[in-house]
């Protein structure tokens, strides 16, 4: 009986992958079709999930205090004092003006030669300040950097508020206007299976006929075609992943750098082993949905 | 359960088409066990449709067809199969797959049935020895005769040991000589115990086979 089942579903795979290669250029479009879908999705992965990290990196939020040209180095210490007495603080540190023009000259590494020229430092000095998660609550966030912004040492206050309200304004449109083009392009791909499962119905529509002839069910028929759209499903998604190995392993080298300055994350990771099983799973699903959904539309005729 | 001696029983049927074409009018049948019966009427009688009634390819207007003790106008369309798997068919152009050897065309209706492959190979084997083309197995239908490639056809139908044999002209397309073959070889299958049920114009043939023969004109059962 289970050697039965096994031999069943060895010969709806057999039947699939030869339906497969009955559907020539259709079947190439469709699995095409899901790999533009599921290229959108593994874009949604890395994007959204590197976008919260530099976000949770948050977590003890940054912000620096540049402090006014006027101020003297005996005010320093009072300053520090007073600003280490809000709970909201985890970390202070201060960085001279002679300090952050040498971490200026690190970060432009050999470009540094630009600062020669320079003959005094225009760097302002700073308190750069690691907040506690307590002060991630926005309301409460706003309320501390406007205390500190009206202190009389402070030129400016950089980082914080704006920046997390923008980021996340940001990650939700983004969010939002790529599951929106991943819809429509899921949708799509579901009626390009659909046709594409239609055609080899109709190619096989003599087979078919003499199939319930002689009794075979209405499951052992449609299988057959079930599988084919999972494994165009599947086989949409391999390809999408591996283009997007590809693109990402190209990408990587330019764009590290540069999000490295503004994002402060040392690299961009692949796709986790579970994301990849996600557009895997996705990838079966549309080729599947779009079998069903071929049978939905045609039902071979069946009273 | 019943005895089953008819294995075919219609009580008042009636088939009209879509257009309101009434194609069979109060047709009442019975069909022995072992019985071979022919079904014989002019061009358009109504004979195809009387049989494609018998294995649910269409279903009866009105009226009750009982099958081998089931009314099959009550089947739901999800078990049809469980009737088709009791039921041969033979049809007047054969209606076997071009990209199949014999052997699978055959083997296919076992393979639907998820048999063993053993068993699916003594059975094949056992059909076709039955119609003479054992030795034909791994050719393809394109290389055969007309003739031969109805015996695959016959030997499909009765791979599976079914109750009830319904072939649709199955000699249409033959010669005399290869028609009588054909004859022969249903007269033979039916002296194995099956059913027969077997839709011709040719009254010749009907005549020289002395069986119970039934007339069909303008989809009456016409009494003669
Ligand atoms: N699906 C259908 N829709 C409408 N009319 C049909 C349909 N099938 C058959 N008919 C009509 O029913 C009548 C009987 O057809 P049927 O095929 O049963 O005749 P027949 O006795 O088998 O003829 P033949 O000897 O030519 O095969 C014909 O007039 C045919 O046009
Ligand atoms: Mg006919």
């Amino acid at each position: 009986m289970l050697i039965a089942r096994i031999r069943q579903i060895l010969y709806f795979l057999h039947q699939g992958v030869k339906n497969l290669s009955v559907g020539g250029i259709s079947a190439i479009i469709a699995v095409t079709s899901i790999t533009c879908s599921l290229l959108l999705i593994c874009l949604y992965f890395i994007i959204s999930s590197h976008l919260t990290k530099a976000f949770d990196l948050e977590k003890d939020i940054r912000v620096v205090l540049y402090l006014k040209e006027s101020v003297s180095k005996n005010r320093i210490e009072p300053l520090q004092q007073k600003l280490t007495n809000y709970e909201e603080i985890l970390g202070i540190k201060y960085v001279s003006k002679e300090k952050a023009l040498e971490k200026f000259h690190h970060i432009l590494g050999e470009d540094a030669i630009i600062l020669e020229g320079l003959n005094n430092n225009p760097l302002p000095a700073s308190f750069e300040i690691e907040l506690n998660h307590e002060a991630k609550e926005i309301n409460r966030l706003k309320s501390v950097l406007h205390q500190w912004e009206v202190l009389p040492e402070v030129e400016s206050v950089q980082g914080g508020v704006e920046w997390i309200e923008k980021l996340s304004g940001f990650i939700i449109a983004l969010r939002i206007s790529l599951c929106f083009l991943g819809g429509i392009l899921i949708i799509i791909s579901l009626f390009i299976i659909a046709s594409t499962i239609h055609l080899t119905i109709d190619n096989r529509r003599d087979e078919i006929s003499i199939m319930r002839l002689v009794g075979a069910t209405d499951w052992y028929i449609k299988l057959p075609f079930l599988f084919e759209g999972v494994i165009e499903g599947i086989l949409g998604g391999t390809l999408a992943i591996f283009l997007f190995w590809v693109f990402y392993e190209v990408l990587r080298w330019r764009i590290t750098p540069c999000l490295q300055l503004i994002f402060n994350f040392s690299e961009i990771n692949f796709l986790t082993m579970k994301q990849i099983f996600i557009v895997l799973l996705v990838g079966g699903v549309i080729g599947g949905g779009g079998s069903l959904l071929s049978f939905f539309l045609q039902s071979f005729q069946h009273r | 359960m019943q005895p089953l001696s008819a294995i075919v029983q219609m009580f008042h049927v009636y088939k009209t088409f879509d257009d309101n074409y009434r194609a069979l009018i109060d047709i009442n049948l019975r069909i022995e066990k072992g019985e071979f019966l022919f079904l014989v009427g002019p061009s358009g009688a109504g004979k195809t449709t009387l049989m494609r009634l018998l294995f649910r390819e269409e279903r009866a207007s009105s009226g009750q067809i009982i099958v081998y003790g089931r009314n099959i106008n009550k089947i739901k369309a999800g078990r049809i199969y469980q009737l088709r798997r009791k039921i041969g068919v033979v049809f007047q152009d054969f209606k076997i797959i071009p990209t199949k050897t014999v052997f699978d065309n055959v083997a296919y209706v076992l393979q639907v049935l998820g048999q063993p492959k053993s068993e699916i190979e003594r059975k094949v084997y056992a059909a076709l020895n039955r119609v003479g083309l054992e030795k034909r197995m791994d050719h393809y239908p394109k290389k055969l005769s007309g003739g031969e490639q109805q015996r695959v056809a016959i030997a499909r139908a009765v791979v599976n040991d079914p109750v009830l044999l319904l072939a649709d002209e199955p000699t249409g397309n033959l010669d005399a000589d290869r028609a009588h073959e054909i004859m022969k070889l249903f007269n033979d299958i039916n002296l194995h115990g099956t059913t027969v049920l077997m839709a011709t114009h040719n009254i010749g043939l009907v005549g020289k086979m002395k069986k119970r023969a039934i007339y069909l004109r303008e989809g009456k059962i016409a009494h003669c």
